[in-house]
């Protein structure tokens, strides 16, 4: 695709002139037309620093091209199996490419489409709680399930979330996209390196920065346009009062994306952000799937006869327990005093439930209906 | 003239006879010591000579040669003063060889002539026994300790006079006879029904008492997990003799440990802080004495903080824990002690302490919650059966009256559970516990129906257990079995037993 003289190789020798200084870039196109142009000029030494232009920008401009060089570079790429698109390639994701400082090159693990169904993002605090990390989980599943496709940023808390419980849905063979805040040659964080891979193979793991480029704080600013650029909405789970989170969030309006939040109880300090949001109207309050399909004229009907199946055959003292968890999450030793059981038999109750996937265990041995 | 004595030394925990040969001949005056003596026995001189003329005995100048034999084995400490002292007493003419000949002796001296205790008297009174001899002078405070040992008659003594009229038969001293060996329950400063709530902790460290399990407690400070930990040695079944035998022999070759109490009653419970060495929990030094696991054996090994000890530290504990035994091995010496134990360790979850609580915020960030896990490996984790998780009580129930059992009741259960497993385990030999059950008694004694094998299998998918983790599942079900008295393991007790194995998978991915 990057044939000697196209205009995409053209494009990629100003990529790896720029890398991450999309402004720059489009400012170059948009004066010289295309990138064929920039590299006559450049070579003219017609390219000079002005306030847009940088003069580190401007002498890597007028080195000209080395051909051999940007074909080892394409190899070396190649052989790890990353793979580049343009963003004036017609598989660029059409979304993204509205965006007006979009990434000249976006390397990629997986399969990208130019039109996702419905792209959402789901975003949120790294330190969730547990409520943010099941609704995290469960609306990603379910937006799946209903043709959706989840963006999420691969961090840690409602990230991970939001891409695990994608990947559960077995309804789409595309599932979920994660953008990287990093090159792939350094994936951070590093834990979800394993989660990265499964994430390929359901989807695509993008990034703008080129391999070596130097993970920072400022990345994750820039990684969060690419988000909000990728997606359709943007749903925030959690966010404290300060966080990360705003930033996709303006961005997201900036570029014209629906903004949903989670809402969440009125003394928790990671639901700040997101309640903030509902009152003063940036957001739309998310109730249910349907709040977010609605907005793109779909409508899901969860289908429940399953779980009351699998109800139908617990004995009497086993349904009484799963009906106490089911009214608020609830810890052990408050089922103890609640249901008046010894250890013994609610141990032995709890994983009966746990087994039947009708509660889960969290942390502080809490557990929550599903 | 020549003079011999027996005493006795220590290897290890085991005891050793050692030949005390004392010659003196014309000469110079001169005294040497030889047969690879430490710097305690080289000093013996100086208290031998002062303790003989202190107490109007006769102390016979000359070339003195004082030999320990076997001579290659090299002698340590205090214990072989009076055997000396004997001995040059044999030379000068106040006793005769064939009076001493009677006895094996062990004692160190003061200045003034007393006998002062020693440590080992419990293996070296063992040792004099299996050797056939049938009279042992000890010093007066170890008398408790040594008369122990039946079939052997412990003379104590206070000075080196009253040995001396001992042996010469002009006063008589009647054999030590000791109180009936009696077992205590441990007076712990907790008792189970002093803490509120926690039924879940509760029900847990029951079972590990039942089948002397290790346990991980972990939690948010303040949780109660080291009031749970030290509540727990009131519910720890009673020791036999011979348990108590085994414990006192280690007990007694240990620095700092209290001469006087004889037999050890209670079980051992040990809390080395998070400050401790390699060595000074599994065994070392020059002399390569006991360390705390030893000195834990059939007792309670606990590890408060335990996220706080140096990891190398915690990973040593891990062949002992799997082996019930350690071998420390140094250049001066070799030993073997005994190291069965019941560990438990009590952590919080995060460095604030609140991951994952309901009424704080945690303030660490996910690299440094997993930094700080990590400190703990997963072959440690695998080798611990119960793992607890403990989240705070609420105000109410710190203030509620509700009436929760005493330890007393909840030992009572215990104790039955290790009467059901002594039936059980009557022909092996060296299994007391469920605990202590190897791979080869798992097929014979934890025998699982169809439907346990499946809920098994389930789990071990579920919480991604390694074979490890499902041998320890196995032995856990089978306490909770033994708790209700069942012959057999049913799904009930698999299922209970899963739950002490599910929180792995919260906090360490």
């Amino acid at each position: 695709m990057f044939e000697r003289g196209s205009e995409y190789r053209y494009w990629l020798w100003m990529h790896t002139c720029l890398t991450t200084a999309s402004r720059t870039f489009y400012y170059l196109i948009s004066e010289y037309r295309s990138a064929k142009a920039v590299f006559e000029a450049a070579a003219e030494r017609k390219i000079v620093q002005t306030n847009f232009i940088s003069k580190a920008a401007v002498d890597r401009l007028n080195q000209g091209m080395d051909e051999d060089k940007i074909d080892e570079y394409i190899a070396r790429y190649e052989a790890k199996g990353i793979r580049m698109v343009a963003s004036i390639d017609p598989n660029y994701p059409r979304l993204l490419a509205e965006i007006f400082d979009s990434p000249s090159i976006l390397y990629y693990k997986g399969e990208l489409h130019p039109e996702l169904d419905i792209p959402i993002a789901v975003i949120g605090a790294r330190k969730c709680t547990d409520y943010g990390r099941r609704v995290a989980r469960t609306l990603s599943k379910q937006l799946v399930d209903f043709g959706g496709c989840v963006i999420s940023g691969l961090a840690y808390g409602i990230d991970t979330e939001a891409a695990m419980g994608a990947l559960k849905s077995k309804a789409s063979d595309y599932a979920t996209i994660a953008v990287l805040g990093s090159s792939f040659d350094s994936v951070y964080p590093k834990a979800n390196e394993k989660l990265a891979r499964q994430i390929e193979e359901r989807g695509a793991v993008v990034t703008e920065f080129p391999n070596g480029y130097p993970t920072t704080s400022k990345n994750f600013p820039a990684r969060n346009r690419v988000i909000s650029g990728l997606s359709r909405g943007v749903m925030v789970v959690e966010a404290g009062e300060k966080s990360g989170t705003s930033i996709t969030v303006d961005y997201a309006l900036e570029q014209g994306r629906d903004v949903f939040a989670v809402p969440g109880r009125l003394t928790d300090e990671m639901s700040f952000g997101t309640n903030r949001m509902i009152r003063e109207g940036t957001a739309k309050p998310v109730f249910g799937i349907n709040d977010i399909l609605e907005e793109y004229n779909l409508h899901a009907e969860p289908n429940k006869t399953l779980r009351k199946e699998v109800k139908q055959t617990l004995e009497p003292d086993t349904l009484y327990v799963y009906e106490v968890i089911k009214k608020a999450p609830i810890n052990f030793d408050e089922l103890c005093i609640v249901t008046g059981y010894t250890p013994a038999m609610l141990n032995c109750i709890l994983t009966e439930l746990e087994f039947s996937s009708l509660i889960s265990q969290s942390l502080g041995r809490v557990y929550t209906a599903l | 003239m020549l003079g011999k004595v027996t005493s006795f030394g220590l290897s290890g925990i085991a005891g050793c006879a050692i030949q005390i040969e004392v010659d003196v001949s014309g000469g110079l005056p001169s005294y040497e010591t030889v047969g690879l003596p430490d710097a305690a026995v080289r000093e013996s001189k100086e208290r031998v000579r002062a303790a003989i003329t202190n107490s109007s005995l006769p102390y016979r100048f000359g070339k003195v040669t004082v030999n320990l034999a076997p001579a290659g084995m090299k002698k340590v400490g205090s214990v072989y003063d009076l055997p000396i002292a004997l001995a040059l007493l044999i030379c000068s003419g106040v006793i005769t060889q064939e009076q001493v000949d009677k006895y094996a002796v062990v004692g160190e001296l003061a200045l003034g002539g007393d006998v002062r205790p020693v440590m080992g008297m419990l293996p070296m009174t063992m040792a004099a026994f299996e050797l056939g001899y049938k009279n042992i002078i000890v010093p007066f405070d170890n008398a408790s300790e040594a008369a122990y040992v039946s079939g052997i008659d412990v003379f104590p003594v206070r000075t080196l006079n009253e040995a001396v009229d001992l042996i010469c038969c002009s006063t008589e001293i009647k054999p030590y006879v000791v109180k009936a060996w009696k077992p205590e329950l441990a007076k712990s400063a907790v008792d189970f029904s002093d803490i509120k709530g926690q039924q879940g902790a509760k029900r847990a460290a029951e079972i590990a008492a039942a089948g002397g399990h290790n346990i991980l407690l972990i939690g948010a400070p303040g949780a109660g997990k080291t009031m749970i930990a030290k509540a727990l040695p009131s519910i720890l079944p009673r020791l036999t003799f011979e348990e108590a035998l085994e414990i006192t022999k280690i007990h007694s070759v240990a620095v700092g440990v209290d001469y006087s109490s004889g037999i050890v009653t209670q079980r051992p419970f040990r809390s080395p802080h998070h400050t401790a060495s390699a060595a000074s929990l599994v065994g070392g030094g020059s002399n390569a004495v006991p360390g705390e696991v030893s000195l834990a054996h059939l007792g309670v090994l606990f590890l408060d903080e335990f996220t706080e000890f140096d990891k190398r530290v915690i990973e040593t504990l891990r062949q002992p824990i799997e082996d019930g035994v350690i071998s420390v091995a140094r250049v001066n010496a070799k030993a073997e002690y005994p190291a069965k134990i019941m560990l438990v360790a009590a952590m919080n979850p995060c460095p604030c302490g609140y991951f994952g609580s309901r009424t704080r915020q945690c303030t660490c960030s996910q690299p440094t919650i997993q930094k700080y896990l990590n400190r703990i490996s997963g072959p440690m984790l695998d080798r611990i059966d119960l793992h607890v998780e403990m989240s705070e009580v609420a105000y109410e129930d710190l203030r509620s009256d509700a009436k929760t059992e005493t330890s007393a009741e909840i030992q009572k259960r215990v104790e039955r559970a290790r009467r059901f497993q002594a039936k059980r385990y009557a022909d092996e030999q060296r299994i007391r516990c469920n605990a202590q059950l190897e791979q080869k008694h798992l097929k014979k004694y934890c025998v699982l129906d169809d439907v346990c094998s499946k809920l098994l299998g389930k789990a071990m998918k579920a919480c991604n257990l390694t074979p490890r983790a499902y041998a320890r599942i196995l032995k856990v079900a089978r306490t909770i079995a033994d708790l209700e008295c069942e012959e057999n393991i049913k799904p009930q007790h698999v299922a209970e037993a899963i739950q002490y194995r599910s929180i792995i998978t919260k906090y360490w991915r």
